[in-house]
């Protein structure tokens, strides 16, 4: 009775799981920064729904919270809040380096009028909000977007 | 005004202990405790500085730089490059670090993660 009773508990867990991994693909986003001359920059990268609203964050390069409202998009849009980032925090970036993120999205992202979203700002210069805006599509992935100020080009792969 | 008093607190101390000193090495024996002595002759001079070094206290504490009041409080002074690293491996510097430092170790659950893995890190 009991074995039936693991059996039958395994067997949805499973079935639990199995969509949801299918659901995954992982993704590496690639940002190279340009020759700005100025410290390392503080970059947000976040996603929003196609209302336009925003949807969550995907990383955060920089790791001081007071200068994140520097970030003035993702600043307003999430209300400054740091626990957005908290978990997907790292460096800064230097000016020409290249910052590599790889990640498990969800599926549903892609296709479906989501947007990608980089703010960008560097201490004593002037802040740059939504950089780059480019939609979350499979065809789009391998193609690099130019960024408008510290942001050299960002693509994504799958 | 804070000198002398941190002074004559020093020089009691310092007495305390000259007085009690004889008498354990009575009880113990142990010559090495008569090194002491000479920790006697600094109360007194202690106390001395401590009446008179009401100018010298004065001097000390535009020596001293820990009373000075010129801190900068202002939250943009410091360089945000002060605790960053990024002229090492981010995986091992900032995503760590920042990770451990906020004793989490997963992504939001904002649902653009389709697992908890947390995201892998690459900077040049």
């Amino acid at each position: 009775m009991q074995i039936k009773s693991l059996l039958a508990a395994l067997a949805m867990s499973t079935a639990m799981t199995l969509p949801v991994l299918a659901e995954a693909r992982t993704v590496t986003l690639k940002t190279t920064l340009t020759q700005y001359g100025g410290q390392g920059a503080y970059v947000a990268i976040y996603v929003t729904n196609p209302s336009g609203a925003y949807a969550g964050s995907l990383w955060m390069a920089g790791g001081k919270t007071k200068y994140y409202k520097h970030l003035t998009d993702w600043a307003r849009f999430t209300g400054n809040n740091s626990a957005e980032v908290s978990g997907i925090t790292g460096a800064s970036v230097g000016a020409g380096r290249t910052l590599e993120v790889s990640m498990d999205l969800s599926d549903a992202l892609f296709d479906a009028g989501y947007t990608l979203h980089i703010d960008a700002a560097v201490e004593d210069m002037r802040d740059s909000p939504n950089e780059v805006a480019v939609p979350l599509t499979t065809s789009g992935a391998g193609k690099p977007v130019k960024g408008r100020r510290y942001i050299a080009n960002v693509q994504y792969t799958f | 005004m804070k000198l002398p008093l941190i002074l004559t607190f020093t020089a009691a101390a310092l007495a305390t202990v000259a007085s009690v000193a004889p008498a354990a090495a009575a009880v113990t024996g142990n010559p090495a405790l008569r090194v002491t002595a000479p920790v006697q002759i600094a109360p007194e001079s202690l106390a001395l500085s401590a009446e008179q070094g009401a100018e010298d206290a004065h001097w000390l504490r535009l020596v001293s730089s820990d009373d000075d009041d010129d801190d900068h409080d202002e939250e943009d002074d410091d360089h945000e490059d002060d605790d960053d690293c990024e002229d090492h491996d981010a995986r091992k510097c900032g995503g760590a670090k920042s990770s451990g430092a906020k004793g989490k170790l997963t992504p939001p659950d904002n649902g653009l993660f389709s697992t908890g893995k947390t995201p892998q890190v690459k900077s040049n």
